[in-house]
């Protein structure tokens, strides 16, 4: 097993409200606290601002919006997730908002289920996979997908596929 | 370290567009002063490295094709051959497709090999053609010479001392060949000096520890021995000196003599060599000779060893920018500690780094800086080209090449200026037979003028053709649907019309410009480098183009500003005055028009521009903003003071933001937002207040 694989096995889980998710580890570059963000005028809802991580400025994805979610109370437990991400060509830091981080998971790719079908096609290229996480399922993002697209991620959607695969599991373990 | 040959090549190429460069600059130069010795000389130079370099790297058509066009020019340098205009036509032809044959994808294609194949021709027929003659009897004189070589009248005897850079062989040179070839000139006796190579664990092999005392004893020109080092004179030390005019290497006492004096670690001392052959070899001792053998070997001694210039990768130069920008704000950080806490020895370490910080700053950005002359060789270039093409006369001049530009923002600049020049060529002057007519001389000019004015650098580009008339623009606008038929416009404004996307008001769209795609795109450019463009012409005099450009893109001054819960930064170099604000003063704003001081200004409150949901604060400022010549009025909260803005890009998901250029990271570590005043203008212009 290269390094790259066993690399790839690691997912960093958050919450969104009562949702959680997981995106591969590699490309988390920090979990930062809040720190104080400024606003950009006249930009999308989901575009939080700016913040400056040591000498550079990023943006900051409001990620309960992107998702459709209401607007959240900061809380303890909210932080900024570092990412790297690839938008068109270019690699981009990104910060996204989260309401908190929870884990780091070890899953093996074969545990990794194909992603649920979800009403729209585009709605589909944002998840990865799912997998089953203390009898629970967990979405596994596909985030450059998320972050080049202006669409927003549709969390009912995802919400109601998510049940359906786990009322579908519930019945087949019976 | 790792080099591969792909390295070396790519080096290779680098320095032959800079030989390019040169080439194609002296070329232009000769053909106005066709007897310039100095211009042959580099010329040649640059052919012959170009011919060198391309054989070492595989670019065989390259020194197949410059061998030919350097056998010319070496006609010429003997003097053999007068420069004629044919001849630098085809040389300046020539140049392109030097460019291309270094280019390695480009060398491959069909048409490039057609046009080597071509010019290749072309130059050996001008060879045959205009040499023939000349060629003949330059052998005819040479035979005598050649057989008379090696008595010992004719022969000069030279000391050199050659040492080389430690990179040398980097280069792929190999030294040995180097002093091959100086023995083909004649008699030499070589003492190396190796005491510089370290033992064998620390000896780097890639290194050149060796340097060479040579006495050369040639009938040749001295120039010939420098032509040896040709490749090498740029980064080693190559002294020549003329010891006498007489074969020394001939007499055994002088060979005796070099040997004794010789030392492994220092140079002979050449004093008290010359006393030496001066006592020996001279009979007359005549002070009148020694001032002259003085003057001899002073305009002899041809020495190349102090680097004037270093190539350094870009890559190198923006890192350096980059810790200077973080240094900026560290500094910015600094001056807010030492003012927080009054202590006398930390602000007086916060002045002095301040000032520092400054001068490095100033410093390291005038790395980046070249003058602009590198991109007026190209324009002298098209004006040739296509002043002959169209059958005009043209006379391009220059003012101020020396006036210096970042190295992006030449970049960028090009194809803006390289597009009004064309159209000055095109549409502005006239053919010889109209100007006549018109009164004017046969010969047309366009200037391009640079200059410094405050943080800017202005272009002016001026033609003295026919000129456009602003009623015709109107007429053509209004026939467009830009304009109304009752708009009133002042003659600035419908000059600006002329960098609207879609307008031409050429009739004939010809095969040069007239397509109406041109004008905005060079709007667009100019823009996007922060830069602001006019025109400004008269009918039958002529037209001028002036381009204004921050001097700086990295780092501003800026006026910091509150508007609701963010700082923003405005460019200071479009602030013109501040006024303060009464809610008097809003009220009374109608139709976006505020009276400051009893004068009538465009406004914008930047609360509503920005879509801000805070409540504005009782007192507010107003920034009074240049914008195309007049003065434009923006809303804020308030005004703290000057700051110096490092711009940091806000990125691709902000990419879009029109009113943001970028941010910037203040002293307390927090953001401020780099306003475009010009863009929010241009945003919500739609009600044409500018207009009306």
């Amino acid at each position: 097993m290269t390094k790259n694989e066993r690399k790839d096995t690691s997912y960093l889980s958050f919450r969104l409200g009562e949702e959680i998710f997981a995106l591969t580890v590699g490309k988390v570059y920090k979990i930062l606290e809040m720190i104080p963000i400024t606003e950009v005028p006249r930009s999308p809802d989901y575009m939080k601002g700016v913040i400056n991580l040591r000498g550079k400025v990023l943006p900051v994805i409001d990620t309960r919006l992107k998702f459709s979610m209401k607007p959240a109370v900061e809380t303890k437990s909210s932080c900024l997730l570092v990412i790297d991400a690839e938008i068109g060509e270019e690699t981009v830091m990104v910060s996204m908002l989260v309401d908190a981080v929870l884990a780091v998971l070890r899953i093996d790719d074969k545990e990794i289920l194909p992603p649920p079908s979800i009403g729209n096609q585009y709605q589909s290229d944002f998840i990865a996979g799912m997998a089953k996480i203390d009898e629970k399922f967990v979405m596994v993002l596909n985030i450059d997908a998320v972050l080049t697209s202006d669409d927003l991620v549709d969390i009912s959607e995802i919400e109601a596929s998510r049940l359906a695969a786990e009322k579908k599991e519930s019945v087949e373990n019976k | 370290m790792d080099y591969s040959l792909d390295d070396f090549k790519a080096r290779f190429i680098e320095e032959a567009a800079d030989n390019i460069n040169d080439l194609e600059k002296a070329l232009l130069e000769l053909e106005k002063t066709p007897s310039d010795k100095n211009l042959v000389e580099k010329i040649f130079r640059s052919m012959h490295s170009l011919k060198g370099g391309g054989g070492m790297f595989g670019f065989d058509q390259l020194s197949e094709f410059t061998h030919d066009l350097e056998s010319i020019y070496d006609l010429i340098r003997s003097g053999s051959l007068q420069v004629s205009s044919s001849l630098l036509s085809i040389t300046l032809e020539s140049v392109d497709l030097l460019r291309d044959l270094i280019n390695p994808q480009a060398s491959n294609e069909e048409g490039v090999r057609v046009r080597f194949e071509e010019m290749k021709r072309k130059a050996q027929t001008l060879v045959r053609n205009e040499t023939e003659g000349v060629l003949s009897s330059i052998r005819l004189n040479q035979l005598p010479q050649d057989e008379k070589d090696g008595t010992e009248a004719e022969r000069t005897t030279y000391y050199v001392r050659f040492s080389p850079d430690p990179e040398v062989l980097m280069n792929g040179t190999n030294l040995l060949y180097l002093i091959d070839e100086l023995y083909s000139l004649g008699s030499v006796m070589a003492r190396p000096h190796y005491q510089a190579t370290p033992l064998l664990e620390e000896l780097e092999p890639a290194k050149c520890y060796v340097w060479w005392e040579l006495i050369v004893a040639t009938s040749k020109q001295v120039q010939e021995i420098c032509d040896v080092f040709i490749f090498v004179e740029d980064t080693s030390e190559i002294d020549i000196e003329t010891l006498a005019d007489l074969d020394l290497l001939a007499n055994h006492t002088f060979v005796d003599k070099v040997t004794e004096m010789f030392h492994p670690e220092t140079a002979i001392d050449l004093s008290a060599l010359r006393l030496f052959i001066k006592n020996k070899f001279t009979k007359q001792d005549n002070i009148n000779e020694e001032a002259q053998i003085l003057k001899e070997n002073s305009s002899n001694v041809y020495k190349s060893n102090s680097v004037t210039s270093l190539r350094v990768s870009s890559e190198k130069v923006d890192g350096l920018m980059n810790l200077v920008s973080e240094l900026v704000i560290s500094q910015e950080r600094l001056n807010l500690v030492s003012r927080q806490y009054e202590i006398p020895d930390l602000k007086l370490v916060a002045n002095t780094l301040e000032k520092l910080t400054a001068q490095l700053r100033d410093n390291t950005f005038s790395i980046s800086m070249i003058p602009i002359e590198s991109l007026t060789m190209r324009f002298q270039r098209l004006v040739r080209d296509l002043g002959n093409e169209l059958e005009k006369e043209i006379i391009f001049s220059t003012e101020g090449e020396d006036t210096e530009l970042d190295k992006s923002m030449i970049e960028r600049l090009t194809d803006p200026l390289l597009h009004i020049i064309r159209n000055s060529i095109d549409h502005g002057i006239e053919t010889a037979l109209e100007r006549e007519k018109a009164g004017k001389s046969r010969v047309g000019t366009i200037k391009l003028k640079a200059f410094y004015s405050g943080a800017s650098v202005i272009l002016e580009v001026t033609d003295d053709g026919a000129g456009m008339d602003p009623e015709i623009i109107r007429a053509k606008a209004i026939e467009k649907g830009i304009i109304k038929k009752d708009d009133l416009l002042s003659e600035q404004e419908i000059f600006n019309l002329v960098f609207l996307a879609g307008f031409s008001t050429r009739k004939n769209v010809s095969k040069v410009s007239g397509r109406g795609v041109g004008m905005d795109v060079v709007m667009k450019n100019i823009s996007a480098i922060r830069g602001d463009v006019k025109i400004f012409s008269q009918p039958g005099i002529g037209t001028t183009v002036t381009i204004n450009l921050p001097l700086m893109l990295s780092i501003i001054d800026g006026l910091l500003v509150w508007i609701g819960s963010n700082k923003y930064v405005i460019p200071l170099s479009l602030v013109d005055r501040i006024f303060s604000l009464e809610t008097d003063h809003i009220n009374k704003v109608f139709n976006r028009i505020i009276v400051l001081e009893g004068v009538q200004y465009p406004y914008f409150d930047l609360h509503h521009c920005f879509a801000l949901q805070e409540d504005r604060p009782g007192r507010m400022q107003a920034v009074l903003v240049s914008y195309n010549g007049q003065k434009v009025a923006f809303s804020v909260d308030q005004v703290v003071g000057k700051i110096q803005a490092v711009l940091k890009p806000l990125g691709t998901l902000y990419h879009d933001h029109k009113f943001l250029s970028a941010a910037t990271i203040m002293g307390d570590g927090t953001i401020a937002l780099v306003v475009d005043p010009n863009a929010i203008i241009n945003e919500f212009n739609s009600a044409n207040i500018f207009l009306n």
